[in-house]
């Protein structure tokens, strides 16, 4: 079992998708590396199978959704919040999601670089320098609360600014 | 202008995800949302992977690609439970691909036949994890981490491994052990000991055993084992299970037992408190220790909320002698420190509790636990070598509960590696015939003991913990109901 140079690019170029997608599915950033860790190592030890799926990367999708489930199963075992059916849920559409993420990447960067500059230095603050909401908060002299919102709302304008651009890119080609 | 995005259910519970953490009461309240409002989904999807891209574009989560060139990938897959196990999956992630790596032809190689099937499960589970020390009999072993198990039984020499099955059971089996799943809600048991966990939902998960044993889970986490005398022993941690054997059929609730054997049921029940012994340490130094313990030298000194000796090995024991001829759960938590040598060895164990001048202080005569390296030791008395009887996969120095639990004849010392409180959830075990292994112990001589010695970073003892399983003609819920 020794993977191709095809199966090596596959497997990097796949990452920021199943992050995205085993996100989704975990909610945890603490719990999301370990999911993605565990993926990982399923989809190397199986890479000729991987290579021989008609799509690999539904195929490394289906692999992170057997061990988010096994995640959820195992962790705390007290409580099962999101089961299997609800993670059949958000599984599809979730992929179909994450499936975007690569491709959106350049236009996100451009979004944040449109941002009026009080979201932009929140984004920034929180993603770029890993700060949490409370020291954003006093870094711009708002509550933790205005703050939240604040950093909420910028995520939907970009999500609104990414959704524009895709939709000029369609009119563009047809 | 409000985003199309937004939903003002979802926003305070996605803020807090994101930026700070769900409680519990939060999470049950995000998932019944997403499954109640396909709005409250497609929003959800796309702010955490909105989230996710910002993140990873801030490379804040890089995957562990190689660093280094290394061509011998090693035996560790992985330990389960705790940091170690994803410290050790993340290692081999990075060894096994650079081992690849290195192995690289130069030529491009070409994809496989487009035809070729998406995986799905093929058989009725999947091997979900594995310990570090996992072996199996070369013709059982499993499909890699991930894969669906191959029909046929699963023979674990040593170590552990972990199977999620399709119905939603998650088993864990106990090396050494012969376990098999034959269908996607059944299994079979024919030696060894599993630890299951079946949330209510999944319910009715079934384990049989060769001898006709048959336990069907009603919800709940329990353990099985098949003793070296060929006994079936199930123990109830959480909900109910209801046992079939021998033409008869009894539902047993959390801390229950039941050891099963030529056609006999022997019923025990967790004590309600006042035959346990307990002492957590905390006050000892103020109050002394627990009257039903005694300090047999009085080298413990617990002004650090701890037991720890202050003078040559010796041991904290129970002032009753009788324990074998009990059934009991004793367990007890110790820190081995990283720089462990002769002074910093731990013995926790049945036996007289009395150190044997003869022969470096060890505790005599004894079934015992002794650490480092992990084992499990006898000495029948004076003059008399130890031997070793089991050498457990080493844990390393840390803070490890120890649990010794006697059902009938059955001894079982299990190890919960890297404790860090709660329930004991058995990483390793071993279950012994106590009549064979010492048939020295004895109505007079078998106390339960623990103790170390005197050293400049000593192992310590904390949260000892002695429960009597007390006989019972039937289960509780069966006499509640008379």
């Amino acid at each position: 079992m020794q993977p191709s140079r095809e199966f090596v690019r596959l497997l990097t170029d796949s990452q920021s998708r199943l992050y995205a997608y085993i996100f989704a599915l975990v909610g945890d950033e603490a719990a999301v590396s370990d999911v993605l860790q565990e993926t990982n190592l399923v989809l190397l030890e199986k890479c000729d199978e991987a290579m021989a799926a008609s799509s690999f990367t539904a195929w490394a999708f289906g692999v992170a959704r057997r061990k988010t489930l096994v995640h959820w199963q195992t962790r705390g075992r007290e409580r099962l919040v999101f089961d299997e059916s609800l993670l059949k849920m958000l599984a599809d559409d979730g992929a179909c999601a994450a499936e975007k993420t690569a491709g959106r990447m350049g236009q996100l960067k451009r979004c944040i670089g449109q941002l009026p500059d009080l979201a932009r230095r929140v984004i920034d603050a929180r993603y770029q320098a890993g700060q949490t909401v409370s020291q954003i908060a006093d870094l711009i002299g708002r509550s933790t609360t205005a703050t939240s919102q604040l950093l909420y709302r910028t995520r939907l304008s970009l999500l609104e600014c990414i959704q524009a651009a895709e939709a000029d890119a369609e009119e563009e080609r047809a | 202008m409000t985003s199309s995005y937004h939903h003002a259910e979802l926003e305070p519970l996605v803020r807090a995800m994101l930026d700070g953490g769900l409680d519990e009461t939060q999470w049950a309240q995000l998932a019944y949302l997403l499954r109640q409002d396909a709005d409250a989904r497609a929003a959800y999807l796309h702010i955490t992977t909105l989230h996710a891209a910002l993140n990873w574009q801030a490379g804040n989560t890089q995957a562990t690609w190689p660093a280094a060139k290394q061509t011998d990938a090693p035996a560790v897959v992985g330990r389960l439970g705790g940091r170690w196990r994803w410290a050790a999956i993340a290692a081999l992630f990075v060894v096994v691909v650079t081992a690849w790596f290195v192995a690289l032809p130069d030529h491009e190689a070409t994809r496989s036949a487009p035809d070729a099937q998406d995986p799905s499960p093929s058989g009725y589970a999947m091997l979900s994890d594995l310990s570090s020390d996992a072996v199996f009999a070369d013709d059982s072993h499993p499909a890699a981490l991930g894969g669906d198990l191959p029909s046929g039984p699963l023979r674990l020499t040593a170590g552990r491994a972990q199977v999620l099955l399709d119905g939603g059971a998650v088993v864990d089996l106990i090396g050494p052990c012969v376990f098999e799943t034959i269908g996607p809600d059944h299994a079979q048991l024919t030696s060894g000991q599993i630890d299951v966990y079946v949330r209510p939902e999944a319910r009715g998960f079934t384990v049989e055993t060769p001898a006709g044993v048959r336990v069907v889970d009603l919800g709940t986490r329990f353990e099985m084992q098949i003793d070296p005398a060929g006994a079936t022993n199930v123990f109830v941690h959480e909900g109910r299970v209801q046992v079939e054997f021998a033409g008869r059929h009894e539902q047993f609730e959390a801390s229950e037992a039941v050891r099963l054997a030529d056609g006999q049921w022997m019923m025990r029940r967790l004590g309600t408190g006042d035959d346990a012994i307990v002492e957590h340490f905390d006050d000892a130094a103020s109050r002394g220790l627990n009257a039903a313990l005694e300090d047999h030298a009085g080298v413990y000194t617990f002004t650090r909320k701890i037991a720890e000796n202050t003078g040559n090995r010796n041991f904290i024991r129970t002032r009753a002698t009788q324990f074998v001829t009990m059934d009991f759960i004793a367990e007890v938590t110790c820190t081995l420190p990283a720089n462990s040598a002769g002074p910093n060895i731990v013995f926790f164990g049945i036996g007289g509790g009395v150190p044997d001048p003869s022969e470096w202080d060890n505790p005599i005569p004894a079934l015992y636990f002794e650490a480092p390296p992990m084992r499990i030791e006898i000495d029948s008395g004076v003059d008399r070598e130890d031997s070793v009887v089991h050498q457990f996969s080493e844990p390393g120095p840390g803070r490890h509960r120890l649990q010794i639990r006697k059902l009938g004849d059955a001894v079982t010392f299990a190890i919960d590696e890297n404790y860090q409180g709660g329930a004991f959830h058995a990483d390793q075990a071993c279950t012994l015939s106590l009549s064979k292994a010492a048939p020295f112990l004895d109505s007079t001589n078998s106390r339960i003991f623990f103790g170390s010695q005197q050293a400049s970073e000593p192992s310590t003892f904390d949260d000892l913990s002695i429960r009597i399983l007390t006989g019972t003609s039937s289960p509780s819920h069966i006499q509640q109901e008379n």
